[in-house]
């Protein structure tokens, strides 16, 4: 099959399903970035943003692009202490950093909990990882980015679409109205920007390929029982059947979210560490004592 | 052929005369995956040889 704009062998196809070489796949894929950042006025040249980095091929990606194009980016990992898993992206994140010359910020469960997640696990096996894992990411990526204007993550269509999926599956309403490509920095948050939002994990994929970003692809041994995981290959099966339905479910959420009457939870403030907080302590502070100190 | 999976790290030996043939034989859904001949992405529909060096790479990682 040949590239509808330059007969060049295709290597993958546009949302419309407009086949694509190479190179005009790149520029399709950083066109619909640049987009998403100017249509939603995600990001200004002059703030000072955070990039939340996992060290895989979506935060890598928005990483490498939005310093190509001369925004002024730090990158942020949150290392779990997951072995085999983190260490591994980890380095690959370090070096990937080094090459581009992008400031690095590594934060850890271990120094800021007293323990990391494999440690958790190995005294709570009644404990789902991803559980504990959500909370203390949140936690730290919200106090990380404290003295950033900006915190980009790399959260791609696939992502959001199932957590849309989700959402509405366990009837979390109040989750609804939070989602989008911003999410404002009101009760104390840094307001948290997603590029990606309407670039499928494929696209992202074959992005990161094509560019050839020096990493291994691996899996969070922890994801694999998940019910995202679920919806994920549900929402795939859906793609392959009708391509689009992924990009035309999530545009129609947006559109439908914005008429949902949810009832808003009051913010307050944790009494212990002081982050906003729904309950009188937050979920993190209730899982380091009941986790790590007990 | 012979064929990597990448989310095995594994090979297997599959007959298929087109990307999408080969999708089908291991049961993959082609959202889940993309295809690589002789180290370049092609698309299920493209044509595959005996003596190709192909690769089922995974979509989904991190996490």
């Amino acid at each position: 099959m040949r590239c509808h704009k330059c007969k060049n062998t295709a290597v993958a196809k546009s949302t419309e399903q407009k086949p694509l070489c190479e190179r005009h796949f790149l520029s399709y894929f950083e066109g619909k970035v640049k987009k998403t950042i100017s249509q939603f006025k995600l990001l200004k040249k002059n703030e000072r943003i955070a990039v939340a980095c996992s060290g895989g091929k979506d935060s890598v990606t928005v990483l490498v692009l939005l310093h190509q194009w001369g925004y002024k980016v730090t990158a942020l990992l949150i290392d779990e202490g997951i072995k085999n898993y983190r260490d591994r992206t980890k380095e690959e994140l370090e070096r990937i950093c080094k090459t581009n010359a992008i400031p690095l910020r590594v934060v850890s469960y271990k120094e800021k909990f007293g323990s990391s997640l494999d440690g958790i696990l190995a005294k709570r096996k009644d404990i789902r990882a991803c559980t504990v894992c959500g909370v203390f990411r949140r936690t730290l990526l919200h106090r990380s980015s404290k003295h950033f204007d900006v915190l980009v993550t790399g959260h791609n269509l696939d992502d959001e679409a199932q957590a849309a999926l989700m959402n509405l599956f366990k009837g979390q309403t109040s989750l609804l109205e939070r989602m989008g490509p911003r999410s404002s920095g009101e009760h104390g948050f840094t307001s948290r920007v997603k590029p990606l939002y309407f670039c499928t994990e494929k696209e992202v994929r074959t992005y990161s390929f094509l560019r050839r970003f020096p990493l291994s692809y691996v899996e969070c041994p922890n994801a694999s029982g998940a019910l995202r995981m679920e919806f994920s290959h549900a929402l795939n099966q859906l793609e392959s059947l009708q391509p689009g339905s992924k990009l035309h479910f999530l545009r129609n959420f947006l559109k439908n979210t914005k008429k949902l009457h949810t009832i808003t939870t009051a913010v307050r403030h944790c009494a212990i560490c002081g982050d906003p907080s729904s309950g009188a302590t937050c979920k993190s502070c209730q899982f380091q004592q009941q986790l790590v100190n007990a | 052929m012979r064929v990597y999976l990448e989310q095995k790290n594994s090979y297997v030996n599959a007959k298929a005369s087109t990307g999408k043939d080969l999708l089908e034989q291991l049961g993959f859904c082609s959202e889940d995956v993309i295809l690589t001949c002789n180290g370049k992405i092609i698309l299920p529909e493209a044509k595959l040889k005996e003596s190709d060096d192909v690769r089922v790479l995974s979509v989904i990682s991190g996490g």
